[in-house]
């Protein structure tokens, strides 16, 4: 998976989108979300990465958290999504689809780079 | 892995360091909570997940509010009015004379109105850090700070108080 050359500005871009999307599809913890995030196959996130983006979006009231007792732990932070994330996240992956394939258009197909 | 050592004396410069960028308490406390809880799960060394606490800091300051100008200045004034009006209700208070044609004890209570509110609000905003999982505070309270916060004033009213009586 780390073979892909992908920019970290790319990720940078719509990682805050990603992160909504995550959470929309359950109530879930910092942790969970990076693991998502490796397995999706878009590499490492950061906790020093990861918590900001969560705590825009919580001040953007996309998001809402509350912290919860762990069990043997020190609790974890959960966050959930907010009628406003769900309309955030909609227009914004409506608004993302268009711009990759916009983008795509633009790009030499795959044969014609060989 | 890192040991209970290094992740206390990490939060202990994170602490520092986000004190240092003007954070408000209660966020500084959600702040450590959130690095400490991902640790523990993850078992990261905090410097790796992070950075170091200075740079951590500096990252969510970068777009830190500050508090709106409005909010400084009602602060402002309203501190220094409870101040004067503590100062020159105690004093007449203490030369059982009236102020303005007033009681005394009627200014002194009047700043202490307006006062304590204000004092308690700024109070915890600016100095408590707390932890958002158990209310607990992560940061030793210095009680010789508010010994001298609320006992020099005091101070100087007494001084005024005997000064008078001496010279006036």
């Amino acid at each position: 998976m780390d073979t892909d050359e992908t920019p970290t500005e790319w990720l940078r871009a719509v990682l805050s989108l990603i992160v909504l999307a995550i959470v929309a599809e359950g109530e879930t913890y910092g942790y969970v979300v990076a693991q998502r995030l490796q397995a999706a196959g878009l590499g490492t996130v950061k906790g020093g990465t990861l918590y900001p983006v969560l705590n825009r979006l919580e001040d953007a009231e996309l998001l809402t958290s509350s912290w919860r007792e762990g069990v043997g732990g020190p609790g974890r932070k959960f966050f959930t999504v907010t009628p406003r994330g769900r309309e955030h996240l909609a227009a914004r992956t409506a608004a993302w689809r268009t711009f990759t394939e916009r983008a795509t258009g633009l790009l030499p197909t795959e044969r014609s780079t060989t | 892995m890192t040991t209970d050592d290094t992740r206390s004396d990490y939060q202990q410069r994170l602490i520092l360091a986000l004190r240092l960028k003007d954070v408000p308490g209660d966020r500084i406390g959600e702040i450590v909570a959130e690095v400490e809880s991902h640790v523990a799960e993850t078992g990261e060394d905090p410097v790796d997940a992070f950075g170091s606490p200075r740079q951590y800091a500096a990252s969510l300051t970068a777009e830190h509010r500050p508090d709106p100008k409005w909010f400084t200045a009602v602060s402002l004034v309203g501190s220094g009015l409870a101040g004067w009006l503590v100062a020159q209700g105690g004093l007449a208070v203490l030369l059982g004379e009236s102020y303005w044609g007033q009681s005394g004890w009627l200014w002194l209570a009047l700043g202490l109105a307006i006062g304590v509110p204000g004092g308690i609000s700024v109070w915890r905003r600016s100095t408590r850090v707390r932890d958002p999982r158990t209310g607990a505070d992560l940061e030793p309270f210095s009680p010789g700070g508010l010994v001298v916060l609320i006992g020099s004033p005091i101070v100087v009213v007494l001084l005024a108080f005997a000064a008078i009586r001496i010279f006036g």
